[in-house]
């Protein structure tokens, strides 16, 4: 299975390391973007551009929100990268305790991963795998390759609460943590303790790969939203002291666990929360830009879908907590950037909502007359903002990346009504592993609105093709091929097998997203966020 | 690649091997396929070439004299239908053979194009929608110079990017005749010079070409510069005496700048052809779907190949429009018809470069095909398309309608050449703003075209009514596309 497996193989990225005129041809085209953004609001904001005065609004709300992320997001890759160099060789020997937690996936997932553990260099390490699944193949594999075997009898706080009993076993000054599909290249740790020689680095975080991306659509997709936060916006995020945990290939300071207390294990988003705490606590992060470990990527639909579940109601949960907490303005921007993310839900709704207003109703939010004038305003603000993205992207972000997150926009409404709520937010979906058929459940939503906004452009075409009623299908025709490019990722062709699926806990059905681990939103307004192939726990 | 062996022949070699007999014969039946539908149907002789007729019949040296005195266009396309009007006639289908076959031209140079910058397969799509691509077979039907112009153009993208792959001395030589060409033919070549001329300079700046250093682009690319300058030289007294003459824009100073909605009309003429104001108003209603080709570009990447067609397309138009802040009336697709090849290469690079499976290209290909045969029937068949003036039927119809002593009257004044182009048989007169209309002992046929033109209409409105106060009823009005006949006894 190793010689298959393509954790093993040489990364085929590599985050792109931006040189002074990269960022300054950014800088122009943000500089572009901006006027351009400019003079579409200033055009929109008149008064006598009003139609349908709730559409209006309503649209306005969107623009708003879609205009705060992304001049987050410019705001964020426009930075000016810290100087890169390789962590500092002071000639202190770290030790380190490199935790690998497991619940139930098989072995042939975890073993190359404690395999490379205990051959990393450049500490002297301690591996333990973390097995909350009380399995003895588990302990066999661990002692079998001379790494402890940590259990314990009470399996409260799932993930969190592992990582945590773990802590008050263990004694080293630095604790890594690998998610076992993680596999880590012999580099990790001499790429990352380096840093620790700053007294105030409290963890260094390292690119997620997905080293499946090439066998399977799904993870292909996943990994180009990927691709594109840890290259630019990651290293825009660290440029303002303010990258983040991600929950794995990460290394911390041991004091700057215990300061924060630890993972928070009663969190909806114990990643989000601690680095938020970290941060909060005067600590600060380093990225290092190289990929150092290699992962799955998620492999089917259900996957992606019952992930991105678990991060929306995480992420927008704790939007409170990014409030409160006492952040230097900069950091405190970037969470909010990060945790609203999946706000963008709401406004592709009313995106989807207008043409087919206008349609059936003839209603729409600008005034008729302004039709030529919105396309004048409208072209140059949208292809610059795509622009954007690409030019950050570096060809990597992908438009089928662009469609999976608006094929599930129905994911972050539903997180924002169940946060708001304060409901338990129980997986609707059990996401199998390796599933090769056709999912049409986790993509209902999605093909539901597509259907709609089909029928209502044929009835259009059919009643009363005016340009007006034209143009509103070719709106609605977009968002149809959009929807429907997202659900491809439900087809079985987008499932073939990359030979290592990720294995998703029988017991998933019905769990409690309280108990899972934190999903990260890290991505500008229209782009994705990343899945990560983190398992899904049961309810203690 | 590893070949996988067919008996003795590697499948590569077997492959390369049909693709070398195949695509010839695929690529003669498109240009056979491409050379019918630009002979037919035959439409009617319209007033530019009218024109352009007149001035053939002219010995050369009055009709070079009226160019430079009254005409804002280079003489090489003059002097071709002057030769052959004396070779062929000026027959209608006479003087459009030189269009034609410029336009049957431009079919094989649209494989080598592609086949330069792509690959075979890109190049044998982008020939056949040359073939079949209705702006192209409109102006390759009309013994004008645009579609001579599209000729040069390719040529000269050819040259360009046979130099920046290989860097051969064909490559310049094609790209100095091609710009040398594209300059005698119709000034607004300069906007698509210019964006060559700017990808040679990148390439310079970059200090790389085809993987060379800077030197060996920068000497030949002087050299083109001033080959193409000497052959061009001698166009100077004439476009000087053009301009001390003060040479007649043909068309109206800006009074606003161009909508978007001229700019998209643009767009959409330049890939689906000349339509109906009605189907065009819909057409431009759908622009929204552009934003969809926005989206597909993401994480394609770039090439030398695409920022060179690209250039090919944005660097004319942005020029156009901003002449067109001058004379309103020069944001018009047919001089900046150059963007035409790099606009269809690029649709062929995008459906055999970006689907992967060869079902999905194919019919992708038929798609894009199919789609732009649609606006081609559309643009050749109905009668509402504004760019259609039929004064063949018109004035087949006033011969077999006049009797002796009638009078032609027509309207505006300009369209005189189509008059004597199609030579009714019957006196006939301008009439004019003013002016006291001719005496008429039998009846008057007053033939009106331009009509959307308000000064026009008025001046036919207010002749009509003269005549109908003088005693005259009106027997008959015929309508043709864009052509108007009132018959009054």
């Amino acid at each position: 299975m190793t010689a298959t497996d393509p954790r093993t193989a040489t990364p085929a990225w590599q985050p792109p390391q931006p040189s002074g005129r990269d960022i300054l041809r950014f800088r122009l085209l943000v500089a572009l973007s901006a006027a351009a953004s400019l003079w579409y609001f200033v055009w929109l904001l008149q008064p006598h551009r009003i139609g349908n005065p709730a559409l209006y609004g309503l649209l306005v709300l969107a623009e708003l929100f879609n205009l705060a992320q992304a001049i987050g997001f410019w705001w964020t890759c426009a930075r000016r990268p810290h100087p890169w160099s390789a962590a500092p060789a002071t000639g202190h020997r770290w030790d380190v305790d490199l935790f690998i937690p497991v619940y139930d996936e098989p072995a042939v997932v975890v073993e190359p991963v404690v395999r490379a553990a205990v051959a990393l260099r450049g500490a002297r390490v301690r591996v333990a795998l973390l097995d909350d699944g009380d399995r003895s193949e588990m302990r066999s594999l661990a002692l079998r390759h001379g790494a402890a075997y940590l259990h314990r009898s009470t399996h409260r706080g799932a993930k969190a609460g592992n990582i945590n009993d773990a802590l008050a076993r263990t004694s080293a000054p630095l604790v890594a943590v690998l998610d076992c599909d993680h596999v880590p290249g012999p580099r990790f740790l001499e790429a990352t303790v380096g840093h620790f020689a700053a007294p105030g680095v409290g963890f260094v975080q390292t690119p997620q790969y997905y080293a499946n991306a090439a066998q399977n659509g799904t993870a292909a997709l996943a990994w180009s939203q990927q691709a594109l936060f840890f290259g630019s916006i990651a290293t825009g995020k660290a440029a303002h002291d303010s990258m983040f945990c991600c929950g794995t290939n990460v290394v911390f300071r041991r004091a700057a666990l215990e300061a924060a207390g630890g993972f928070p294990e009663t969190s909806l988003t114990e990643d989000f929360e601690l680095s938020v705490r970290m941060h909060a606590t005067g600590w600060r992060s380093v990225y290092v830009p190289e990929v150092l470990a290699q992962g799955l990527g998620p492999e089917d639909a259900a996957s992606y879908v019952s992930q991105q579940l678990r991060w929306a109601r995480g992420c927008i949960s704790a939007i409170p907590q990014v409030l409160g907490a006492r952040l230097p303005l900069r950091v405190r921007l970037q969470y909010l950037l990060s945790a609203s993310y999946f706000l963008y839900g709401w406004t592709l709704v009313v995106y989807m909502l207008m043409p087919l207003l206008r349609i059936l109703f003839g209603a729409q939010p600008l005034a008729s007359t302004s039709a030529a004038g919105f396309l004048l305003h409208f072209a140059p603000y949208f292809v610059l903002s795509i622009a954007c993205v690409a030019r950050a992207g570096l060809g990597a972000y992908t438009f089928g990346a662009f469609a999976l997150p608006a094929a599930n926009f129905w994911v972050g409404i539903v997180s924002t009504i169940r946060a708001v709520l304060r409901r338990p937010a129980a997986f609707v979906v059990t996401p199998k592993q390796g599933y090769g058929g056709w999912q049409p459940r986790v993509v209902a939503p999605a093909l539901v609105v597509a259907g709609l906004l089909l029928a209502v452009s044929a009835w259009g075409l059919v009643h009363n093709p005016t340009p007006g009623v034209l143009n509103g299908v070719a709106f609605a025709l977009i968002h149809a091929v959009i929807l429907l490019r997202g659900c491809a990722v439900a087809l079985p062709s987008a499932h073939r097998d990359s030979g290592l699926r990720v294995p998703v806990p029988e017991r998933a059905k019905g769990v409690v997203v309280g108990r899972a681990p934190l999903a990260l939103p890290r991505t500008p307004p229209g782009v994705a966020p990343v899945p990560r192939p983190e398992h899904v726990r049961e309810a203690s | 690649m590893t070949a996988v062996a067919v008996g003795r022949v590697p499948v590569d070699e077997v492959s390369r091997s049909r693709s070398r007999f195949r695509d010839p014969a695929l690529l003669a039946a498109v240009t056979v396929l491409g050379a019918l539908l630009r002979l037919y149907p035959l439409r009617s002789i319209w007033l530019d070439e009218a024109i352009s007729v007149t001035q053939a019949r002219l010995p050369y040296s009055r009709m070079v004299q009226q160019l430079m005195n009254d005409d804002l266009h280079p003489p090489l396309w003059a002097t071709l239908l002057w030769l052959d009007v004396r070779v062929l006639g000026d027959g209608p289908l006479a003087v459009r053979i030189p269009a034609v076959l410029a336009g049957t031209a431009c079919i094989p140079l649209m494989y080598l194009l592609g086949r330069e910058l792509y690959d075979r397969r890109a190049g044998l799509l982008a020939a056949v929608l040359m073939a079949v691509a209705p702006l192209a077979v409109w102006y390759s039907g009309e013994a004008r110079m645009y579609v001579l112009y599209l000729f040069w153009s390719i040529l000269a993208l050819l040259g360009q990017a046979r130099v920046l792959r290989r860097g051969d001395r064909t490559g310049w030589v094609l790209f100095v005749v091609g710009s040398a060409g594209m300059f005698h033919t119709q000034y607004f070549s300069v906007l698509q010079l210019l964006a060559q001329h700017l990808i040679f300079a990148v390439a310079a700046f970059r200090g790389r070409l085809g993987g060379r250093r800077v030197d060996p682009l920068l000497r030949p690319w002087l050299l083109s510069m001033a080959a193409t300058a000497v052959l061009c030289l001698p166009l100077l007294p004439y476009v000087l005496q053009q301009l001390a003459n003060g040479g007649r824009p043909g068309g109206a100073p800006a009074t606003a700048v161009v909508s978007p909605y001229v700019v998209a009309a643009n767009l959409v003429w330049s890939v689906f052809g000349y339509h109906s104001d009605e189907l065009m108003t819909r057409l431009v209603a759908l622009w929204p779907a552009a934003m969809l080709l926005v989206l597909a570009l993401l994480g394609k990447g770039r090439s030398w190949a695409t920022s060179l067609l690209t250039a090919a397309v944005v660097v004319p138009l942005l020029g156009a429009f901003l002449i067109s802040l001058q004379v309103r009336t020069f944001f018009e697709v047919r001089y900046f018809i150059s963007v035409l090849p790099a606009l269809l290469l690029l649709a062929a690079r995008a459906v055999t470069g970006w689907l992967s499976r060869t079902g999905t290209r194919v019919a992708a290909a038929a798609v894009v095909t199919l789609t732009l045969l649609a606006g081609l029937g559309d643009e050749q068949f109905d009668q509402n398309n504004p760019r259609l003036y039929d004064y063949r039927s018109a004035f087949q119809y006033v011969q077999t309608q006049a009797r002796p002593g009638d009078l032609i009257l027509y309207a505006p004044e300009y369209l005189t050449p189509v008059v004597e182009y199609y030579d009714p048989g019957q006196p006939s007169a301008p009439i004019r703003p003013g002016a006291p209309l001719p005496p008429a002992p039998g009846r008057v046929l007053l033939l009106a075209s331009f009509l959307n033109e308000p000064a026009t209409t008025e001046l036919t409105d207010d002749t009509r009514q003269t005549l109908l106060r003088d005693g005259r009823t009106l027997q008959q009005t015929k309508h043709w596309a864009n052509v108007t006949l009132w018959v009054l006894s």
